[in-house]
């Protein structure tokens, strides 16, 4: 079992789960966002390793003192960390139970990709960029019925406190009340960690244009 | 990259309360690097492996040894950090840690920390 992954960010304190972590970046997403961040993680054409979980545990591990210490551990993004599922569940068994692992998802990807994961995954940093479907299609060109499906599941397993719902912003594609109504459909589904911000779509452009996407 | 010192400052700290509770002799060296930071260095990599090693050790005296939860709320060791790396201002107004992985705040210009730079020219970055 491989898989490609574009880079590490290690000693990430409080950033994207609790205590000290390290960010592992997978390659590929089945979004295209129009302001990606990681335009990079899109296509294999773009350089990236390709770690099996041994080979990926291998090269955290150095940091597990800080892991253990102040309960902190792996975040998986990209990219889509979902398409890796096999491989987080497998990294769980090599890690065991004292790291946390943390993903950073869109949650547009099949629901049994999801399930895959739900055993060993301790938080869930969710991107659904709009909740009105028009508008996630004109920015990410794919529907968001898995997202909805998705969120529901986690929801309705009670794993709702677990999750941190991102709702940003996008000038040009949604607005201060679609962000209204997203925070409304969000929080009727038993969702309460919210986090609102705006994308900053000139970082965005650059990104996308040193990309040549 | 006073980002990078700030998160060198909070990971020394980490050390410290390890070697403290484990009776360890810390490694009391001051860094006297100047300039950029990224958070870690050849040094500070073997001073963790000196912790490792002590930690094993005393496993093998069949010692006790303590790191589970000794730093947990990283924000009352390193203050300092959180108040320069500009958290995310949300719309009503409460503060967040969690910074762009998949986005990017207007509000944040240092928020940058998921850029991902290709492994094969960096096999690990750090926090810009």
């Amino acid at each position: 079992m491989e898989a490609e992954v574009l880079a590490f960010s290690r000693h990430r304190i409080a950033t994207d789960g609790e205590g000290v972590t390290t960010l592992v970046a997978f390659m590929l997403c089945p979004l295209s966002c129009v302001y990606c961040l990681n335009p990079q993680a899109l296509s294999l054409k773009s350089p990236h390793k390709v770690y099996t979980p041994e080979g990926l545990y291998d090269e955290l591990k150095k940091d597990e003192l800080y892991f253990l210490a102040t309960g902190g551990g792996v975040t998986f993004g990209g990219g889509e960390p979902l398409l890796r599922h096999g491989f987080i569940r497998r990294f769980r068994e090599i890690c065991g139970q004292a790291w946390k692992i943390n993903l950073e998802t869109s949650l547009n990807v099949p629901e049994e990709y999801l399930e895959d994961v739900i055993p060993v995954t301790d938080g869930y940093i969710v991107d659904v960029k709009d909740m009105n479907p028009e508008i996630y299609s004109s920015y990410t060109g794919k529907d968001n019925s898995k997202v909805m499906r998705n969120l529901a599941a986690l929801a309705e397993r009670g794993l709702a406190g677990k999750c941190v719902i991102r709702i940003p912003e996008i000038e040009g594609y949604n607005t201060p009340d679609d962000v209204r109504r997203s925070v409304e459909m969000i929080q009727r589904l038993g969702f309460e960690n919210i986090d609102l911000f705006k994308y900053d779509i000139d970082y965005g452009k650059r990104k996308r244009d040193l990309q040549g996407t | 990259m006073e980002k990078g010192k700030e998160i060198c400052k909070a990971l020394k700290e980490i050390r410290r309360r390890i070697a403290s509770e484990n009776d360890i002799e810390p490694i009391v060296s001051e860094c006297r690097h100047q300039g950029d930071c990224a958070g870690t260095c050849p040094k500070c990599e073997a001073e963790v492996l000196y912790l490792e090693n002590q930690l094993a050790a005393r496993k093998r005296l069949g010692k006790a040894v303590r790191v589970v939860g000794l730093s947990m709320g990283l924000a009352t060791i390193a203050p300092a950090l959180f108040t320069s790396c500009d958290p995310t201002v949300t719309k009503d107004g409460d503060m967040s840690v969690l910074q762009g992985d998949i986005a990017v705040q207007t509000t944040n210009s240092q928020s940058l920390d998921g850029d991902m730079a290709p492994v094969e020219d960096l096999s690990e970055i750090n926090l810009e």
